[in-house]
């Protein structure tokens, strides 16, 4: 029983994210007075657009605010790093990995775990290098 | 007044005497096993407090380094705002292996996202 509600809400949750449709009838997604105050604090910056933004953006947003909330401290913190590294890219790197990182969403599981273990596995350096020539999935992998 | 009440009188005297007071040795003793007692209790009693005094302050300690961390990392930042409202599940992505593996940038090119 458990197994086929997993499905069903993966099934959901998969064709809200891809498809971008509209929520199937009988699943609410919360309007902002229907957030918890946490979430409401949280999330504050979308106050003003919520009630006016597409479900499954909510969804969406919801899901990641989730994920982001379930992480350590330590992971929090490497994230914002993360994103502060992205921020201080020049727009080519910028652009190169967005469509480097589109790209290995395409590719079998197993595949885009081999390259994200061989990007970390590299010095910062010759990831900026793999990034200037386009990235990886897309460009020759550095040789080690 | 007979010899039995002679004798009872010299034993009462007797008796009064020994329980009035102590001989030295026997003040000695006393003394010094008052001594030997008051020696182990005081340590113990301090031993008694210090375990208590020392966890309390441990955990103040603990809670004055690591709260202020906590709490920051429980806030909310605009770095974390730029991920959960990341549009494309790819950027979420290249944010966590950003975060993972950096990068080397140049300080002085610095763009937005």
């Amino acid at each position: 029983m458990l197994r086929i509600v997993f499905f069903a809400l993966c099934l959901f949750a998969s064709s809200a994210f891809a498809q971008q449709t509209a929520v199937p009838h009988g699943v609410s997604v919360p309007s902002w007075k229907q957030l918890t105050a946490e979430q409401q604090k949280d999330l504050q910056n979308f106050s003003q657009r919520w009630d006016t933004m597409p479900a499954s953006r909510r969804v969406q947003i919801l899901e990641r605010y989730d994920r982001w909330k379930s992480l350590p401290p330590k992971k929090r913190e490497a994230l914002r790093e993360g994103v502060q590294n992205f921020q201080e890219m020049t727009p080519k790197q910028r652009q190169n990995m967005r469509e480097s990182m589109r790209y290995i969403r395409t590719l079998p599981p197993e595949e885009q775990k081999r390259l994200r273990r061989l990007w970390a596995s590299l010095t910062p350096q010759q990831r900026t290098q793999w990034l200037e020539d386009g990235g990886p999935g897309i460009a020759p992998e550095p040789k080690l | 007044m007979n010899s039995h009440d002679t004798i009872s009188k010299k034993s009462r005297a007797l008796f009064e005497h020994s329980v009035a007071t102590l001989d030295i040795a026997t003040a000695n003793r006393l003394r010094l096993m008052r001594r030997d007692t008051l020696s182990q209790q005081a340590p113990g009693r301090f031993k008694a407090f210090l375990i208590p005094i020392s966890a309390t302050l441990a955990i103040g300690l603990g809670v004055a380094i690591f709260l202020p961390q906590f709490q920051a990392s429980k806030t909310i930042t605009e770095q974390d705002t730029v991920y959960i409202s990341a549009e494309d599940d790819a950027d979420a992505d290249m944010l966590t292996w950003l975060a993972d593996a950096p990068v080397e940038v140049s300080s002085h090119l610095q763009g937005s996202l």
